[in-house]
């Protein structure tokens, strides 16, 4: 029935074009529009203010003197027990000694892949994971589908900390794009994309009674963002 | 949804009489309007960005069979399931038998204007499904057994006490409970449906022709829920939602997030393009899109009309609109409010069960001017005045009252007469405040409005004096 639907309205919709309009797919509309913004040389300095302006916690941790005390600082200063870690191999190359750090903040750490289910996720106060892209323009952590990294390992869990490879740090909406486009690497290649990509800005909040802001909804709370300084992933 | 947008000037009034409406409206639209403000504010070059918006979803929409086949053959290639369904009941059905295909039996749902448009919960639920609202407004309003009153907003007619006693009695919380306190109880209740649903359905705010990819924009995370954790994900979309490129989101979403919230982004925007693939644990096992047309395809085929299928739904439009923010969402009878509603609605619904929507305006413009997309929302408004009268929308007294006019404007001669015959009266009435005793129209009209007095000079003699003068021009 619903097939027959199909044939009947693409006919109408043919039947009643008027005139010839102009290409789906031109050319022209491949090229970046003058209007995409500049965000400056420093990216992380503007990604971490876009995310602290909504509510997030960014600090770059590039200039940071002890990374790995701040972060643990910033674990400890939540005050949760549990926290769910994915098993992305980048983990090795971060050059932190993430376990330790974690478990040194005082919480119970354990590690999932991507069979996770949400229903076990949502035992944990905190899920910890690796940005695939980051977007300096608007604060945003960008994760696609993923074999070490369930979908809901951000979502669930009350507050999520994510850490972002320096060499992952975008400028603008177009260069995450253009490079999902290109089947960039951290787009998970062409078949990343191809399933499920999420984009991540700040904790879940809502305004839906009295349009008044509240924070933490169906996700995440609390959210932190740190950024690697460059030298670590050399490690 | 029943419709009731031939009624729209008893509910406006009706509206009007609601104290905190009219505060609760002025509130939402003054935030709404700080907001956008400043996050346009900060874009230099809005204007370029609103003509290249334009340009692209008139890309999309001009393309609309073109674009639609490529998002089909794309989503298709990577197992998911598309079906285009005529009307409401189609895809009412369609919906249906695919929830009793995978044996569903628990729904939740993100908020959705399509999903209104075909009252979608009221049949799931009386074939025995248990559907829950995802999106904290549209769960109160479902709990209120009401229709939302905003497309960003829907539960913006409803004060805290309000949704603190309607959780009391059907959750039994704290009757006093604050807004945080009201958002943890609806948070905690609706993580159990959605950790225990195998059905998520879901709107879509675009869908990408090249790379077949449902795109959806929210804030609280209940998007994500309902198409990460159920089985099935189901996204009911209306065949305008189509643009041509990836790549055209950026402008794109900038726009709507800064038009609907003065956002930059919202906290949450996903890009779902398949099923679960093998490697993956979680996520849907199957997912479908269901085209509605819905008179869609009706309003495409009128070439004046046809740019209102660009509307990206962010819902500036109405939150600068005088009279949606007067008389609130529920006025226009029927899903979507404010002047875009007012323009699709008679299309969707048929002029003459709407025909009072497009003369809810003052065509004051300001729609127009903070359209992301500049739809001319005016323009549509007056060619759907002269659609009504042509469907024999106008009364007695306005078709002859117009053809008076029309028979006067076209003879000087006759207009001179008529206006020396006429001023004298006018002053009369207007001196004596006698409106008020004239019956019909008049009375009404003047209610609330003081009929002022002529100049002492009319225009023509005035004219006259000041050519004579000869410093018109200066
Ligand atoms: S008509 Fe324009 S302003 Fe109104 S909701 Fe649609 S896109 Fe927004």
């Amino acid at each position: 029935m619903t097939e027959n639907y199909r044939d009947r309205l693409f006919g109408f919709l043919k039947s009643r074009a008027v005139g010839q309009p102009g290409e789906l797919f031109t050319e022209a509309s491949r090229e970046r529009p003058s209007s995409a913004p500049r965000c400056g040389d420093d990216l992380g300095a503007r990604f971490c203010s876009e995310l602290n302006a909504v509510g997030g916690e960014a600090s770059d941790l590039a200039s940071s003197a002890d990374p790995a005390a701040e972060l643990g600082g910033w674990l400890q200063g939540l005050g949760l027990k549990t926290a769910v870690i994915d098993s992305d191999p980048r983990w090795k190359v971060t050059g932190l000694p993430i376990r330790e750090i974690v478990e040194g903040a005082g919480l119970e750490l354990e590690r999932v892949d991507g069979s996770a289910l949400p229903a076990d996720l949502a035992r944990f106060d905190l899920g910890i994971t690796l940005a695939d892209a980051a977007i300096a323009e608007t604060g945003t952590i960008a994760q696609c589908a993923s074999p070490f990294r369930p979908r809901s390992i951000s979502l669930v869990p009350r507050c999520h900390l994510v850490l972002v490879p320096a060499d992952r740090l975008l400028a603008s909406l177009e260069d995450l794009f253009e490079g999902i486009s290109s089947g960039a690497e951290w787009a998970g290649g062409p078949e990343g994309f191809a399933s499920y990509f999420t984009w991540m800005t700040g904790p879940s909040r809502t305004a839906d009674i009295e349009k008044t802001l509240t924070i933490g909804v169906h996700g995440p709370a609390r959210t932190g963002a740190f950024l690697l300084g460059a030298e670590s992933q050399d490690d | 949804m029943k419709v009731r947008s031939d009624q729209f000037s008893r509910l406006s009034s009706e509206a009007l009489q609601d104290e905190f409406l009219r505060e609760a409206l002025a509130r939402a639209n003054a935030s709404f309007q700080d907001a956008r403000g400043d996050a346009v504010d900060s874009m230099p070059d809005w204007e370029a960005l609103r003509q290249q918006a334009h340009e692209i979803k008139n890309r999309a929409i001009e393309n609309l069979p073109e674009a639609l086949d490529a998002f089909e053959k794309n989503i298709c290639s990577r197992g998911g399931e598309v079906h285009y369904c005529e009307d409401g009941a189609a895809a009412r059905d369609t919906i249906l038998s695919i929830i009793r295909s995978h044996d569903g039996s628990s729904v939740t749902k993100s908020k959705s204007m399509v999903t209104e448009e075909i009252a979608l919960n009221d049949h799931l639920e009386a074939a025995g499904l248990s559907v829950l609202e995802g999106d904290l407004g549209e769960y109160i309003i479902q709990l209120a057994g009401e229709h939302p009153s905003h497309i960003i907003a829907p539960a913006i007619h409803k004060s805290r006490e309000e949704v603190a006693e309607l959780f009391h009695e059907h959750l039994g919380s704290d009757p006093k409970a604050d807004i945080p306190e009201l958002t943890r109880v609806a948070q905690r209740t609706l993580r159990e449906a959605f950790l225990g649903a195998d059905i998520g359905i879901s709107g879509a705010n675009f869908v990408v022709s090249e790379t077949g990819t449902i795109v959806l924009v929210e804030n609280e995370g209940n998007i994500r829920m309902s198409t990460t954790i159920p089985r099935v994900h189901i996204a009911l979309v209306g065949i305008e939602k189509v643009v041509p490129r990836l790549e055209d989101l950026a402008l794109l979403l900038r726009l709507l997030c800064r038009s609907a919230t003065g956002q930059r982004v919202t906290s949450y925007i996903s890009f779902i393009s398949s099923a679960r693939t093998p490697a993956e644990g979680d996520g849907p096992e199957k997912i479908y899109v269901v085209f509605l047309d819905a008179g869609r395809s009706r309003l495409w085929a009128d070439p004046g009309q046809r740019a209102a299928l660009n509307c990206i739904r962010c819902g500036a439009c109405l939150n600068f609109c005088p009279v949606y923010g007067s008389v609130g969402g529920h006025s226009y009878g029927w899903v979507y409010p404010g002047p875009i509603g007012s323009v699709i609605t008679p299309h969707f619904v048929g002029i003459e069960k709407a025909s009072q929507l497009p003369q809810a305006s003052s065509l004051c413009g300001r729609c127009a001017e903070v359209c992301p997309v500049k739809i001319p929302l005016p323009d549509m408004l007056l060619g759907l005045r002269a659609k009504a009268v042509e469907a024999g929308s106008a009364g007695i007294v306005e078709r002859f009252s117009m053809r008076v006019f029309s028979l006067l404007g076209r003879s000087p001669r006759l207009w001179r007469f008529a206006l020396a015959c006429g001023r004298p009266v006018y002053k009369l009435v207007a001196r004596a405040g006698l409106a008020s005793v004239l019956g019909g129209p008049l009375r009404r009209w003047n209610r609330s409005r003081g009929l002022p007095l002529p100049q002492k000079q009319g225009f023509r003699s005035w004219w006259r004096a000041e050519t004579k003068k000869g410093d018109v021009d200066d």
